[in-house]
């Protein structure tokens, strides 16, 4: 399945991540390989600890790695400077996070056009997909509502408007639903991998929510420990 | 590309501000008082100024006051007696005469009085063209002529006849040792205020008495226009044996000296403006170092969604520059209000300084983008991760 012609969206090249401490190195990440197709959807599995957190954060290049190569769209980011770099976050990747992290001063349509703020569209065209995105999200009725005026669902909604109104490549989620009841997280859920046309790539440590993707990876202790298809994580069982 | 629009720019700048309105409004509080300090300052001074020369105008800037000077060994050369005759004779001269100070002369209301209570009345002796020179008007009673110049008469200042308790002519005061009779009082003189606290005796009485009383100054009127072309000859004349022994000054000198106390007033308020623009910009640091820490998850959320490091610096710097230009206009407009204030006060036209209020602004805009540079910095370096974890 990663050995198509066209470019992986985003592409771990066995990527180390290793922080200093008090006590000596810590290595969060070992040498991961990962490549996430364009339009593919998939969950990164694994306990607290395990390192999928700092492999959403270098797949989506907020931090670098101690070694190997991350590609997105097919180019190396190892080279690229903070404002390249800064460039592909842009136009490429939306993020998802459990706290939300909106704007609570601004309303709605505010929140989302901030998502398109540094990608060089012009105001109107911002504002129109910003509206676009959270009609799409079933927000279409509440633009000029504050945070603070929405339940966590929607303000998780208007997250992903966010996340997917400048049409990235791959929309990275941090555990969506780390902050919602199980009702509420499932409905994220669905309007996750409901998207089109766009990787999705959601972390979480909720098996039932891994389960509901097409591909799984799990990892444990900073190494890929499984990479499933649906079907071959329902033989493998819960035990992460 | 990536690139901001100033508008989106300035826009995104302003959003910290205003979403924190009050903290913002006593943040922009000290360089408000520094700037309201310089503007109010320069203001006043200058409408001092204004209405000082405005005063000296409807004096009458046509005045020069001769002085003995000092010889080439720094003695005191007193003028020639014939000095005031001789400055009549310049044409553009109106009238000109000497006054004498009759130094240690005590002025009582009678012989009765203690010579400790004199109350700083002086005696001086005048010729009788000074009225007319000067512009004196009496309140009371007349002016010298030509035998009461020659007699123990006095005409007393309006403060001096106060003091004396002498308000109608026809009394006896005890000066200089023996009774004058009071044939005028004079009312107060704008052009030679040291006359208010004084009793005019007549000269030519007084010589008699003191033969060798040297003339202290001389006061002198010009056709209007003329002070320049006149003050180049008056030390020729009035002393053609030492032209350079002889003192020559203006009032209009008044007001240089009200400027150089002016302004040493001035340096100390502008000294005062600077220290609070300083603690201004401490406070903008401290709110801005503040406003980072707490919009950790703001700026790793603008680096998430492809805010460049350069571009999170610029934001933080512009609100700065919003503190200080809040700070500046509110401190502008305060300042120039007072200049008004004190104008309407001192029942003068006020001179407000608007080129200092505008500096005054710039200036502020600049204290804050570079109060700015430390926490922008900061927050440009804040890591992306760490800061979408905190909250």
């Amino acid at each position: 399945m990663t050995h198509t012609a066209v470019a992986p969206a985003v592409e771990l090249r066995g990527v180390s991540k290793t922080y200093a401490t008090g006590s000596g190195d810590l290595t969060v990440l070992r040498d991961v390989d990962l490549a996430i197709a364009p339009g593919e959807h998939a969950a990164i599995v694994g306990p607290s600890g395990s390192g999928k957190s700092t492999m959403l954060s270098i797949l989506g290049t907020l931090d670098a790695p101690s070694a190997g190569e991350v590609l997105v769209g097919g180019r190396p980011t190892a080279a690229m400077s903070d404002g390249e770099r800064s460039d592909v976050r842009s136009r490429s990747l939306g993020f998802v996070f459990q706290q939300f992290h909106l704007l609570s001063h601004a309303d709605a349509v505010a929140n989302v056009e901030l998502g398109m703020l540094y990608t060089g569209l012009g105001r109107a065209e911002r504002r129109r997909r910003a509206v676009d995105a959270l009609t799409r999200v079933g927000l279409g009725e509440r633009l000029d509502h504050r945070p603070t005026q929405l339940s966590g669902g929607e303000q998780q909604r208007v997250a992903i408007a966010r996340a997917i109104a400048h049409e990235p490549a791959v929309v990275l989620a941090d555990e969506p639903t780390g902050a919602l009841d199980q009702a509420t997280g499932t409905a994220i859920i669905d309007l996750l991998d409901g998207l089109a046309d766009v990787a999705v790539v959601v972390i979480t440590h909720d098996l039932v929510i891994a389960d509901r993707f097409a591909r799984q990876v799990r990892i444990r202790d900073g190494r890929i420990e499984a990479d499933l298809t649906a079907g071959e994580a329902t033989a493998a069982g819960s035990e992460v | 590309m990536a690139r901001l629009t100033v508008r989106d720019t300035l826009t995104t700048a302003a959003l910290g501000p205003r979403s924190r309105v009050s903290r913002s409004l006593l943040s922009m509080l000290g360089v408000a008082i520094g700037i309201a300090t310089l503007v109010a300052i320069l203001g006043i001074t200058a409408t001092n100024e204004a209405r000082l020369r405005a005063d000296l105008e409807a004096l009458g800037s046509n005045v020069l006051v001769v002085a003995p000077g000092q010889g080439p060994n720094l003695e005191p050369v007193p003028l020639p007696e014939t000095a005031p005759e001789m400055i009549r004779r310049i044409g553009p001269v109106t009238g000109a005469a000497a006054v004498r100070e009759l130094e240690g002369a005590g002025v009582f209301r009678n012989d009765l009085v203690p010579s400790t209570m004199g109350g700083g009345l002086t005696a001086v002796a005048v010729q009788p063209e000074l009225a007319a020179a000067m512009d004196l008007h009496l309140h009371r009673g007349a002016w010298f002529d030509a035998a009461s110049v020659t007699l123990p008469t006095t005409v007393l200042g309006a403060s001096a006849a106060d003091h004396l308790g002498v308000s109608v002519p026809g009394q006896r005061v005890w000066i200089d040792d023996s009774w004058y009779a009071v044939i005028g009082v004079l009312q107060p003189s704008g052009l030679m205020p040291d006359l208010d606290r004084a009793a005019l005796l007549g000269e030519d009485w007084v010589l008699t008495g003191h033969p060798d009383l040297a003339i202290s100054r001389i006061q002198v009127r010009v056709q209007t226009g003329t002070v320049e072309a006149v003050r180049d000859v008056l030390d020729d004349t009035a002393n053609p044996g030492m032209p350079r022994a002889v003192g020559v000054s203006t009032p209009s000198q008044l007001a240089d000296a009200q400027r150089a106390v002016d302004s040493t007033f001035q340096s100390l308020a502008l000294g005062l403006a600077a220290v609070a623009l300083l603690v201004g910009a401490i406070g903008i640091v401290n709110t801005m170092v503040i406003a980072v820490l707490e919009r950790r998850g703001e700026i790793a959320l603008r680096r998430a969604v492809g805010a460049r490091a350069l571009q999170i610096r610029t934001q933080f710097m512009l609100e700065a520059g919003f503190l200080g230009l809040g700070g500046g206009v509110a401190g502008a407009v305060l300042g120039l209000l007072v200049v008004v204030v004190y104008g309407t006060w001192q029942k003068t036209i006020p001179a407000p300084n608007f080129l200092a209020a505008g500096v005054g602004v710039g200036l502020s805009v600049l204290v804050g983008v570079i109060a700015g540079v430390y926490p922008a910095v900061r927050a440009a370096q804040l890591s992306p991760v760490e800061g979408l974890r905190s909250e």
